[in-house]
């Protein structure tokens, strides 16, 4: 029997714009189903990265396919297949309400699924009569989420869709989704800089990082990996770059605090070699381990 | 797409009930003012660029909107295939266009067909269609400008202009700006795609892109290299326009006040006769004859080139000519009622071409004149040409003769020609003229004992290839005509300059030339002769040519361009030179993957 | 068809432990404590979802986790239920996990310098509340 393509495919995708690389050989494989959450800095490839998956701009070099199909040729079918929902939530400023959803009804008649698109819409207080330009930022992303659930999409690509919302709207959106995350073979890219929303709706956290993927695995498994030691020692300690796996080091107080990856119940003896007295572990939370992993190269205060 | 093209019909429906009012309104009051219909063609060039601009600033506006990614993406990633959804826009721009340009026009020729001012031919009600296929244009290019790369996008614009120097007319000027809008409109197509900023995907829009670009290159450059030279030349201080202008050359002979120049066209003349008539040159009164520059209005054009109404004082008639049967038709000055109709003749003949009405009465046209005779009331034919001629200057008296230029000979007349008629009064004498109408500059005249002495001067346009030289011929009483001298005028300006157009591509300057020549039978007056390129621009471009084919081929190769498509580019800029070399640094095609 | 018992339980995203162990701890907790009694009905994998705003996979991990532990039973086509609690866990192996549990214990509050005897009974008192609610 043959096998379902993955949801996503790229193969030594390149991007290079001018001096700058946004993708360097990204080699990303997201199987169907689940929520696939993307997290990264600015600048680390995740909007050049959709906009090569959505046929909108052509990679320098590599290959990329979303559900099987070549992405610099993406058919109608092709995209009637596909849903993406980005920040601004960009609709047209001119039209009425009704008008819009009525376009959408019409464009996707074979697919249309009327009970997300009114789940949705219910808890957003839209007069039919309204322009889109009238619409607060919160009602225009709970209209955008409505019609590309409405759309009943196999593959859902969301690019920070909650960005400038307020509190109420956010939730609405994520109890939104989460609602529709139950469907079969649906896969949903959620990229965000929200680690909590990240938590609650991820399946799998994908980290990329200059155009790079760095980590690929199921979110508690990668906070997994991730320690936070205290220690107590004498003087300096060891010097830094001897440190296994570290991500972060700051002493606080007489203390020495490392955040380090991949190490387990080892690095206690490492501590201990280098003359601690007292450690501790600590587990780490997914935003602060994110953070951390994100941060390694930095310079920071080390005091 | 179909809820597409609603939707955007919808989306200016307020702005085009706005402009259609404002445009109606303000066509209805001007021509309450002053007749639209009769109006000469600088007024109807200014609405054909108020449609243009109305046309660009709809495309711009509506592509504009979509142009920032996010509503790019909205408006693309949707299952329609994007040619479609770029059908759907052009549609609903093109519907409202449509009303914004037609509308008006058709009311104020109703309202000219239901009494108020002139008639309307049925040439003018074609003027609607023109304005929608302009305002089109105008569109489309406004379209392309908005979504293209900016780098190149607005060379690829400028072949757009061709209906405005095509020289057709009527059906004709029709037919060549839809063919246009269908050029422009393809074009829009080839950058309509997702990946909005890279290059046109498919061969046949990368060729078509290739060749708009390669064409805007060579014109903007011709006119910017041209406008440079002469700024430098300028300000060195030795052009010959501002300066001083050098002895024999076509400058001088352009300004030179008849005597002089007949005295400096005699000086290389060997006749024994030479240096009486440069003594006489001096003294008696030199006649001076200019061609027509403009051109003569043809049937079935939209526009007209000059007056077409004349007044009858005693019977309180206006004359207006009318295209359909070609004859004048009257009304009443005093009580604007229409009735009667006039034409050659006693039997109302109808009019050969389109007249252009001069002072004091009389009809000019391409093969000949009439008069309005106020007394009987009628047009009667005053002179005609044989069918090969074609009047190229309004008479011009010449003591008691009169002189005719037409695009093959200079006329003399008895002067009372002009009030009886050819048929009494036939032509008295004849000089073939020396060259072609198009290129003659001026022709001066001086009456001798027996006969007279005539310089024509060739070289109409001072920078371009127009050959510079002068010829002069006598006719004596006998009606002999002898050919006295000839001599060439040095052009004034370097053979660089005046055939920058040629060497910057030869093809293209080649294909420009050929499509005026085709045209040039039906515009007698506009044949020239051009001097050909000298051998030095003849190296010039060959060497621009290959040298630019060269960095063509190293370029592609240096992006990694598939090697069939660089040898494709290399060819072509082999042919078409400069130019397209510079067309792909700008269009900068995608590398093979 | 039995009816569902309300799962009073909240999760915390910023929280040190990964939310498939703190839906675990909560049930456990309920469960030991008695709040969920054997043989009550837990909600949905959606329902539990829907409450508390997460990815029903999430929920169905930790369902999963408990089951295999032996703490819930599931029922086809009836649902998940609490299991009949008894000791699953061999004497060195909880004497281990005791002796884990007090030495995290003694950690976290060796800076807090109590006396030893007041910080047992705490202990004592806390225990004894625990009881007071399972029995309750």
């Amino acid at each position: 029997m043959p096998s379902l393509p993955d949801a996503i495919q790229t193969r030594a995708l390149t991007c290079r714009h001018g001096q700058k690389l946004a993708l360097d050989t990204l080699d990303l494989i997201l199987p169907v189903g689940g929520v696939h959450a993307i997290v990264g800095a600015n600048g680390a490839g995740k909007s050049t990265l959709f906009r090569i998956l959505l046929g909108m701009m052509a990679p320098t070099s590599g290959d990329a396919f979303a559900l099987g199909r070549d992405c610099t040729n993406l058919t109608a079918g092709d995209r009637g297949r596909i849903g993406f929902v980005n920040e601004e939530h960009s609709l047209p400023p001119w039209m009425t309400v009704t008008a819009v959803i009525a376009m959408q009804r019409a464009h996707y008649v074979a697919r249309w699924d009327e009970r997300p698109f009114d789940a949705v819409l219910a808890s957003f207080d839209l007069l039919p009569g309204q322009r889109i330009a009238q619409l607060s930022r919160g009602e225009r992303a709970g209209l955008n989420l409505a019609l590309a659930l409405g759309q009943n999409p196999e593959l859902l690509i969301l690019d920070e869709p909650t960005l400038g919302l307020d509190v109420v709207a956010k939730r609405r959106l994520l109890d939104a989704l989460i609602d529709s995350v139950a469907s079969d073979g649906r896969t949903i890219i959620y990229c965000s800089h929200q680690i909590e929303e990240v938590e609650r709706l991820a399946d799998s956290l994908i980290i990329m990082e200059r155009g790079r993927l760095r980590s690929q695995s199921a979110p508690d498994a990668f906070c997994e990996r991730i320690d936070h030691w205290i220690a107590d020692m004498p003087s300096e300690g060891p010097a830094l770059a001897h440190v296994p796996g570290l991500l972060r080091h700051r002493r606080i107080d007489t203390l020495h605090h490392y955040t380090v990856i991949d190490q387990g119940e080892a690095f206690a003896g490492f501590l201990h070699a280098h003359g601690a007295r007292h450690v501790q572990r600590q587990d780490v939370p997914l935003d602060r381990a994110v953070d951390a992993f994100l941060t390694r190269h930095h310079a920071g205060p080390q005091g | 797409m179909f809820a597409l093209w609603i939707a955007e019909i919808r989306r200016f429906r307020w702005l085009a009930l706005a402009a259609t009012l404002l445009l109606s309104g303000t066509l209805l009051f001007v021509d309450r003012l002053a007749d639209a219909l009769l109006q000469p063609l600088s007024t109807y060039r200014l609405a054909a660029a108020v449609c243009a601009l109305l046309g660009l600033a709809l495309g711009l506006y509506q592509a504009s909107s979509y142009r920032r990614t996010s509503q790019w993406i909205t408006l693309i990633h949707r299952p329609i295939a994007p040619v479609r959804i770029l059908a759907a826009l052009g549609l609903g721009g093109g519907a409202t266009l449509m009303i914004v340009t037609i509308l008006p026009v058709l009311l104020m020729l109703s309202a000219h067909q239901a009494g108020s001012g002139s008639a309307p031919d049925s040439r003018h009600w074609l003027l609607p269609a023109a304005a929608w296929l302009i305002g089109m244009i105008g569109y489309l290019a406004g379209l392309y400008l908005a979504l293209a790369p900016r780098r190149y996008g607005w060379l690829a614009m400028v072949p757009a202009f061709l209906p405005a120097v095509s020289g057709a007319a009527g059906w004709q000027a029709l037919a060549v700006q839809a063919a246009v809008t269908l050029v422009l409109a393809a074009m829009v197509a080839t950058v309509f795609k997702p990946d909005l900023d890279g290059p046109p995907r498919t061969g046949v829009a990368l060729a078509v892109t290739a060749l708009a670009v390669a064409t805007g290159v060579w014109a903007v450059g011709t006119i910017i290299g041209d406008l440079a030279f002469q700024t430098i030349w300028i300000a060195t201080g030795t052009d010959p326009l501002n300066g001083e202008a050098p002895r024999g050359g076509i400058v001088e002979a352009s300004r030179a006040d008849g005597q002089a120049l007949i005295a400096a066209a005699l000086m290389p003349s060997k006749a024994p006769e030479a240096r009486l008539w440069r003594e006489q040159a001096a003294l008696s009164e030199v006649y001076r004859i200019d061609p027509l520059t403009t051109d003569w209005p043809q049937h079935g054009a939209l526009t007209n080139i000059g007056a077409i109404r004349f007044t009858d004082p005693d019977r309180h008639v206006e004359w207006t000519f009318r295209h359909d049967d070609m004859r004048f038709h009257g009304r009443a000055t005093a009580t604007k009622r229409r009735g009667g109709v006039l034409g050659l003749g006693d039997d109302n003949k109808p009019l050969g071409q389109p007249p252009l009405v001069i002072d004091d009465g009389r009809l000019l046209m391409a093969s000949g004149m009439a008069a309005f005779d106020e007394a009987s009331g009628r047009i009667d034919p005053l002179l005609t040409l044989p069918p090969t001629h074609v009047i190229a200057s309004p008479p011009v008296p010449i003591g008691d003769a009169v002189a005719l230029l037409t695009n093959r000979d200079l006329r003399l007349y008895d002067a009372r020609m002009l009030e009886d008629g050819d048929r009494l009064y036939p032509v008295q004498a004849v000089l073939p003229l020396p060259g072609p109408v198009g290129s003659l500059m001026r022709i001066d005249l001086i009456e001798l004992l027996d006969g007279y002495l005539a310089v024509f001067t060739f070289g109409r346009d001072i920078n371009s290839p127009d050959a510079t030289w002068q010829a002069i011929l006598r006719i004596d009483d006998r009606h002999r005509v002898t050919r006295i001298a000839e001599r060439r005028l040095t052009p004034d300006y370097p053979a660089l300059s005046r055939f920058a157009s040629w060497w910057l591509s030869p093809s293209l300057a080649t294909v420009r030339d050929a499509i005026v020549a085709t045209s040039s039978d039906r515009h007698p007056l506009t044949v020239r002769r051009n001097d050909p390129p000298p051998g030095i621009i003849w190296m010039l471009a060959l060497t621009l040519s290959l040298a630019s084919a060269a960095a063509t081929w190293w370029r592609a190769q240096s992006w990694r361009i598939a090697r069939g498509r660089a040898a494709f580019w290399s060819i072509a800029t082999l042919l078409i030179g400069l130019p397209m070399l510079v067309a792909l640094v700008l269009i900068r095609p995608a590398p093979r993957r | 068809m039995s009816r569902i018992t309300p799962l009073a339980v909240s999760i915390t995203p910023g929280d040190g432990r990964p939310l498939v162990r703190q839906i675990v701890d909560a049930v456990r907790m309920q469960i030991t404590t008695g709040e969920l009694a054997t043989g009550a009905r837990l909600p949905s994998v959606r329902g539990l979802a829907e409450q508390l705003g997460i990815n029903p996979n999430t929920v169905a991990k930790a369902y999963g986790q408990l089951t295999t532990e032996g703490w819930l039973l599931s029922q086809p086509g009836q649902g998940l239920f609490v299991a009949p609690q008894r000791q699953r866990l061999d004497p060195t192996e909880r004497q281990r996990r005791f002796d884990d549990a007090l030495e995290v214990f003694v950690s976290e509050i060796i800076s807090l310098q109590y006396p030893p005897r007041d910080a047992v009974q705490r202990l004592d008192d806390a225990l004894a509340a625990l009881d007071a609610r399972k029995r309750a």
